[in-house]
């Protein structure tokens, strides 16, 4: 393969094979250096600093001779003397010709390395070796060598680290998009990890520097890790990212929110409006991974930092001095630059936020004088100074792209006047009435006490005179230290849907999205689904108690948005506890914000919770206890101590923001400050709730006490509490609880709740999957004869296949075709592997290795066909799997014998034709010798006579039959069933195959941990390079056959004589055939055998004998490999 | 009165979302309907003294949220259930069909000692409606709990009141039985498990 041009220099451990003027064909001479033991360290060396090379390559020679410092560049590497011929042949029959008008060997150098340049860089446009980094590609290089992993996979990164298992292993890490692999090679020993990213439990990071990775049954640690955190954050997303997947794989019901009619057009599965709206961000495809993903990482971040819709991307970012007039303070802090906002937040927490869309921006000013300044003025009145502090080359940048972007956004202002109608902070400072709102403005508010209305009033005021101390309102609103406490004493009612829209972010997207909301109704309206009829029973049930919902005009109201939501996000649907959300969001905002309040909810601040599976409800209870037993390890002792299950009374708090469980006044106060804070005030509150009542909750000994306990507690949420301290005041319980949760339990951050999330999210996950799977298996109607295990792993296996084959957006059904059926064929059966080292050893000494594979393939795709695949629609669920496997395992002799005739017999006559049993031999060959080696070659050969035997006789008697009734009959030849059984039973060897060999390849639990240690005893490193020279001269030749002849004469006699003493030995007839096979053409021989159209008995014999002629061959090439084992010690 | 018997009897409503589930429950417990009710998220209870062949048992009786995600919740209350109420809306014929798997989602998550002889009751809830709207009938619905292992049948109006306290008698009753029963059978260790395993595989091949 070409490779970017690398310097290198002449070194003595290349020989050279090939050269002209311009190019040199090298070969490594590592292989022959002098020592066995200084070959072992040779290749530690190579192993510990990752320069494994292969062992061709072509060097352009740019600078004078071989002596020469500088010697050339590197232009193409190839692991076999087959590829680097192609590549020089491509050099001297392209290349050379192109360049014969330039004259200057110079120049042609230049010219050539400029070509090779381009090609690597097109070629591999999408590959990991896209990165130019030399190092990486060669790291790439190996790991694909080493691990032999799907086409598909691609390198994310590698580290250096130290492997764990009875000594430290030191190695490399190697990090792709669903693998996590090790390879150590010191002192003559090999070690391979290969860990499944889908399958890890556990990531934890441990003190001085190790990270640990478990899963199911097998625990690996790695170590020395130079960049512990950074890998552990690599492994962590690209687990999560498998995960994610994990759980897709398993949930194969149709969309709850699709339609039937949907349903019934995959084509309209693809594109959910979801993704058209461009909410799923699209990977960059022109980076390489890591930096991809980094970028990607960064992004998250940075929405979730300003509750931006998830298509923002930080394009700049620099360090400022912010000052805001009408503040004395300025504010140190870093600016971001995203496609439609300009965003700013200081060092210090809580003291300045803000996320200025460009379209509510009037007026930027540069300001030259000693610092450069941006001065800008955006609606509202709302003036902002920025001060860059770092280098003037940077500001310069940032404030060219700020123009770039204002410019672009030009057209978006025109639609900020009619927005800002939709905001009652307009209506409020204009000292209008409400205009617009939710259905409160009609059917008013719910409030706890009788002095609401002056309550209400005051915090009005508040609100007002921040608004006109210009620090900007709605989408302009800039969050100071104020801005947090008006909202944390409770919202005004008029401002309180404002300031949840605005916080949430579900705003900015409203504003985005203008129209989408209303063309949802337009294009889906009076479709019906799972998710709406579910929804239909829920309307009444929402928040029965609130007038406006006994009305028609609520109801429809709360229909609209959840119906919206479901065809916005069919895979989601309805989840109870969604309506009882929306109902109270309603009460406060317009349909058209709520949905997209919800929208918020779902995607961001309440990841999973309403997805079928409410995985993410659940990942938040186990996160939920672990921060119980984290800060009040007293009741966490007691809840395990009396197996109470926390879950029981926790999961409705979150699922409806505690409007369920706590009085509405009360319920809103935490909505209002869930809303500016995100998720970790749920869990806050909960803590509180536990740590007030702790001395009861301590005296309950099962779930139902607990939740008396607690139901108790907030029915009393009211009463006012007289204060201890000298100047406490009179304060409510609900007051206290509040408090409780900011003062004792500030250290939960958000921060610590998403790293929370992410640990428990693979046991969840994994957990989750597990009862999936277990319930599929469940479903089987017929097991055969598989033990519940068993059939556990098949369907572990079933879909593992699908999961590397599926992209991770795509709903699939549980159904494999074929590429995917082999892919658990193999997985579950060595002998359907075809990429083993084996394999490859042989595609690469003899092309296509005596066609092997290709005869294990084909008979592959029979089984798949013919037996698994019932109603023949190219695909086969797991009660196909179950039902052919238990026939080939479970039925003995006859129930595999039955599945190799199905598998055989192509027009299903239930006969088969000559082909057919030579193709069935040939499936025999391939098994027997994959399975038991070559010593039972005799017996398939017998074989085939036999059957010629049986159905020549058989033909005799059709054959006179025939001439008695006067027809002519063209069927010759045939093979039944029963024949075939017969003849396969007379053979002791094929008899125990049928009956027992064949079951016992099935591997059908896990097996080993992942870990394969190979050591290299030196002998056998000399044989294998003896082998290895042999098979360079074969592959020298040039055709098929003659490789084949060449390779036998390597094998010096002694292997050809034994394999004629043996051919002898077994049976006299296939002697005959063995030695007839030997005088003739090999070539002519394949020819004779391709030839079917007519069916005289030389041309009969001659296929025998070519079949046999094959299987001779095999042979021979293995029996020299064992001839030269012999010979070399000696 | 016996030694070991707790007084306290665990009983779990199961049923598809919307058929009537806390109702049914409000009707026994406090002999009250509303239309006022939300739906329930997660699982909520009631508890009820009863007087059951003259003795005061204690009623706990959970209701559990009816969409099938909140399964994956995981429902840690099923265990150490007395009795299973399945209930269905007689008006409503896929909340009929789906008994089987509540049935055996129940099985399988509270994991009782004896799955065959666990007592269940069936209720076929809002009889209520009018006549024509009916989707399942009396006799479709004793059939089902014939081949289940005769499981008690009772059809509620938890609106009017109907049979409500009836069903619930019944619950009480055949929960109080089947603690007996647990008793006798754990003199022997651990017979059941196997049994119930094969069984279960049994009938899943035998209905296809």
């Amino acid at each position: 393969m070409w490779t970017l041009p690398t310097p290198v220099d002449a070194s003595s451990f290349w020989q050279t094979i090939k050269e002209n003027d311009l190019f040199s064909a090298q070969k490594s001479k590592e292989n022959e250096s002098s020592t066995t033991m200084l070959r072992s360290v040779w290749a530690t060396i190579q192993n510990v600093f990752d320069t494994k090379q292969p062992p061709f390559r072509i060097v352009l020679r740019t600078q004078g001779g071989q002596d020469s410092a500088a010697y050339g560049h590197m232009i193409a590497v190839a692991e076999s003397l087959k590829e680097i011929e192609a590549d020089w042949a491509w050099i001297e029959g392209t290349l050379l010709p192109e360049m014969k008008e330039l004259e200057d060997k110079a120049d042609k150098a230049a010219y050539a390395l400029s070509k090779f340049t381009s090609l690597v860089q097109t070629r591999e446009a999408d590959s990991d070796e896209k990165s130019s980094d030399a190092k990486f590609r060669a790291a790439a290089r190996s790991w694909r060598q080493l691990f032999r992993l799907p086409e598909s996979e691609r390198l994310v990164n590698f580290y250096s680290c130290s492997y764990h298992r009875r000594l430290m292993n030191q190695g490399w890490m190697y990090i792709s998009l669903s693998y996590c692999c090790f390879y150590s090679f010191v002192l003559g020993t090999e070690t391979k990890v290969i860990i499944e990213l889908k399958d890890i439990e556990e990531l934890t990071k441990e003190k001085s520097k190790r990270g640990m990775v478990s899963d199911s049954i097998k625990i690996h640690f790695f170590s020395n890790l130079f960049q512990r955190d950074e890998t552990f954050e690599l492994l962590e997303y690209l687990t999560n990212m498998a995960m994610q997947k994990l759980l897709k794989a398993t949930t194969t019901d149709p969309a709850p929110g699709l339609s039937i009619q949907q349903q019934e057009s995959q084509a309209e599965i693809l594109t959910s409006p979801a993704a058209v709206l461009g909410f799923v961000t699209a990977s960059d495809a022109s980076r390489p991974l890591k930096q991809a993903f980094e970028i990607q990482k960064r992004n998250s971040k940075f929405q979730w930092l300003f509750n931006l819709p998830s298509a923002e991307t930080i394009l700049e970012d620099v360090a400022v001095i912010c000052s805001i007039s009408g503040t004395n303070t300025s504010f140190q802090g870093k600016l971001y630059l995203s496609d439609t906002f300009l965003c700013f937040l200081s060092t210090a927490k809580y003291q300045c936020q803000l996320a200025l869309p460009f379209f509510a921006i009037m007026r930027v000013e540069r300001i030259n004088s000693q610092t450069s300044t941006v001065a800008i003025t955006a609606r509202h009145q709302l003036k902002l100074l920025f001060q860059f502090t770092g280098e003037r080359q940077q500001a310069d940048k940032f404030c060219n792209s700020l123009k770039d972007r204002l410019q672009a956004h030009v057209a978006m202002m025109k639609r900020l006047k009619p927005f800002l109608t939709t905001c009652p902070s307009e209506d409020l400072l204009a000292g209008r009435d409400l205009q617009v709102g939710g259905l409160g403005v009609t059917y008013g508010y719910v409030d706890a006490k009788r002095q609401a209305q002056a309550v209400e009033k005051s915090k009005l005021r508040y609100w007002i005179s921040y608004f006109r101390a210009e620090f900007g309102r709605n989408l302009t609103l800039v969050r100071l230290p104020t801005f947090i406490k008006l909202v944390r004493i409770g919202l005004p009612n008029a401002l309180r849907g404002e300031m949840w829209e605005l916080c949430s972010g579900a705003m900015y997207k409203r504003f985005l999205g203008e129209g989408y909301y209303n063309k949802l109704h337009a294009d889906y309206g009076g479709r019906t689904s799972l998710s709406t009829e579910e929804i239909e029973k829920d309307l009444n049930r929402s928040l029965p108690e609130y007038s406006g919902y006994q009305t028609p005009e609520g109801i429809n109201a709360l229909r609209r948005v959840l119906y919206a939501y479901s065809y916005h996000e069919p895979e989601i649907g309805y989840c109870q506890a969604m309506n009882i959300v929306v109902s109270v969001l309603l009460i406060y905002l317009t349909e058209e914000q709520a949905f997209w309040v919800l929208t918020v909810l779902c995607e961001r601040m309440l990841p999973g919770y309403y997805t079928v599976n409410m995985v993410g409800a659940v990942i938040d209870n186990h996160v939920f206890v672990t921060l119980v037993e984290r800060f009040m390890p007293i009741l966490g002792d007691h809840f395990k101590e009396h197996e109470i299950q926390l879950s029981v009374a926790c999961l409705p708090w979150f699922l409806s923001l505690y409007i369920n469980s706590l009085p509405l006044p009360y319920a809103l106060r935490i909505m209002d400050c869930f809303f500016m804070e995100g998720a970790k005030v749920l869990f806050q509150v909960g803590l509180a709730i536990l740590k007030i009542n702790g001395d009861a909750i301590l005296k309950v000994r099962d779930d139902g006490e607990l939740m008396n306990v607690l139901k108790s507690y907030f029915g009393k949420l009211g009463d006012v509490l007289q204060g201890s301290g000298e100047n406490a005041r009179p304060t409510t319980k609900f007051n206290q609880l509040m408090l409780t949760a900011y003062r004792e339990f500030q250290n939960v951050t958000n921060d610590l709740i998403v790293d929370l999330r992410k640990t428990h999210q693979l046991k969840v996950i994994q957990s989750m999957d597990l009862y999936a799977k277990r319930s599929v298996v469940r479903s089987l109607t017929f097991t055969s004869k598989f033990t519940k295990d068993e059939l556990l792993y098949l369907c572990d296996q079933f879909y593992t296949a699908q999961f590397y084959t599926t992209s991770a957006g795509k709903k699939q059904a549980d159904r494999l075709d074929l590429p995917q059926f082999k892919q658990l064929l193999a997985r579950i059966a060595p002998w359907a592997s075809f990429d083993s080292e084996q394999d490859d050893q042989l595609a690469r000494s003899g092309g296509e290795a005596s066609g092997k594979p290709v005869v294990g393939a084909d008979f592959i795709d029979k089984l798949f066909a013919k037996v698994f695949d019932q109603n023949a629609d190219g695909l086969v669920d797991l009660q196909d799997i179950v039902r052919g496997l238990g026939k080939m395992i479970h039925e003995g002799a006859a129930g595999a014998l039955d599945v190799f005739m199905r598998a055989h017999d192509g027009d299903g006559d239930g006969k088969l034709s000559k082909e057919e049993t030579i193709q069935v031999s040939e499936t025999l060959l391939f098994l027997t010798r994959r399975l038991e080696g070559d010593s039972h070659l005799g017996s398939v050969s017998s074989f085939l006579n036999r059957a010629f035997a049986a159905a020549a006789a058989a033909a005799a008697a059709s054959a006179s039959e025939a001439e008695s009734s006067g027809q002519t009959t063209q069927e010759a030849f045939s093979l039944s069933s029963a024949t075939l059984t017969k003849v396969i039973l007379a053979d002791d060897f094929l008899e125990t195959f049928f009956s027992e060999t064949l079951q016992q390849t099935f591997v059908l639990q896990n097996s080993g941990t992942g870990v394969q240690q190979k050591i290299f005893a030196p002998p056998i490193q000399e044989i294998s390079e003896s082998l290895w020279s042999g098979g360079l001269k074969w592959a020298t030749g040039r055709m098929a056959a003659g490789r084949k002849a060449a390779g036998g004469a390597v094998a010096a006699g002694s292997g050809a004589a034994a394999q004629g003493d043996k051919a002898g030995q077994t049976d006299g007839a296939a002697d005959a055939a063995a030695s007839a096979a030997g005088g003739k053409g090999g070539a002519k021989m394949i020819d004779a055998s391709d030839d079917d159209a007519d069916d005289d008995g030389a041309l009969l014999l001659e296929e025998v004998d070519s079949l046999l002629r094959e299987a001779d061959l095999g042979g021979t090439e293995s029996e020299m490999a064992s001839g030269a084992a012999e010979v070399s010690p000696a | 009165m016996r030694g070991g018997r707790k007084a306290l009897l665990k009983v779990i409503i199961l049923g598809d979302s919307g058929v009537g589930k806390t109702s049914l429950m409000n009707q026994y417990v406090n002999n009250k309907f509303s239309t006022q009710y939300k739906a329930t998220i997660g699982a909520d209870f009631l508890t009820k003294e009863v007087l059951v062949e003259e003795r005061s048992v204690t009623m706990q009786i959970w209701d559990t949220a009816g969409q099938e995600r909140f399964q994956s919740l995981g429902v840690a209350f099923y265990r150490g259930a007395d009795c299973c109420a399945l209930v269905y809306d007689v008006n409503n014929v896929k909340s009929f069909e789906n008994l089987d798997s509540w049935r055996d989602e129940f099985l399988l998550q509270a994991n009782p000692r004896d799955p065959e002889n666990f007592p269940f009751v069936v209720i076929g809830n809002k009889v209520d409606v009018e006549e024509s709207k009916r989707q399942v009938t009396q006799k479709r619905a004793m059939a089902w709990c014939q081949q289940k292992g005769n499981i008690p049948y009772f059809e509620t109006s938890a609106k009017e009141g109907i049979n409500v306290e009836q069903a619930f008698f019944t619950i009480a009753k055949n929960s109080l039985k089947q603690e007996a029963d647990v008793e006798l059978y754990s003199d022997f260790p651990d017979p059941i498990k196997i049994d119930g395993d094969t069984s279960v595989a049994k009938s899943a091949g035998c209905e296809c």
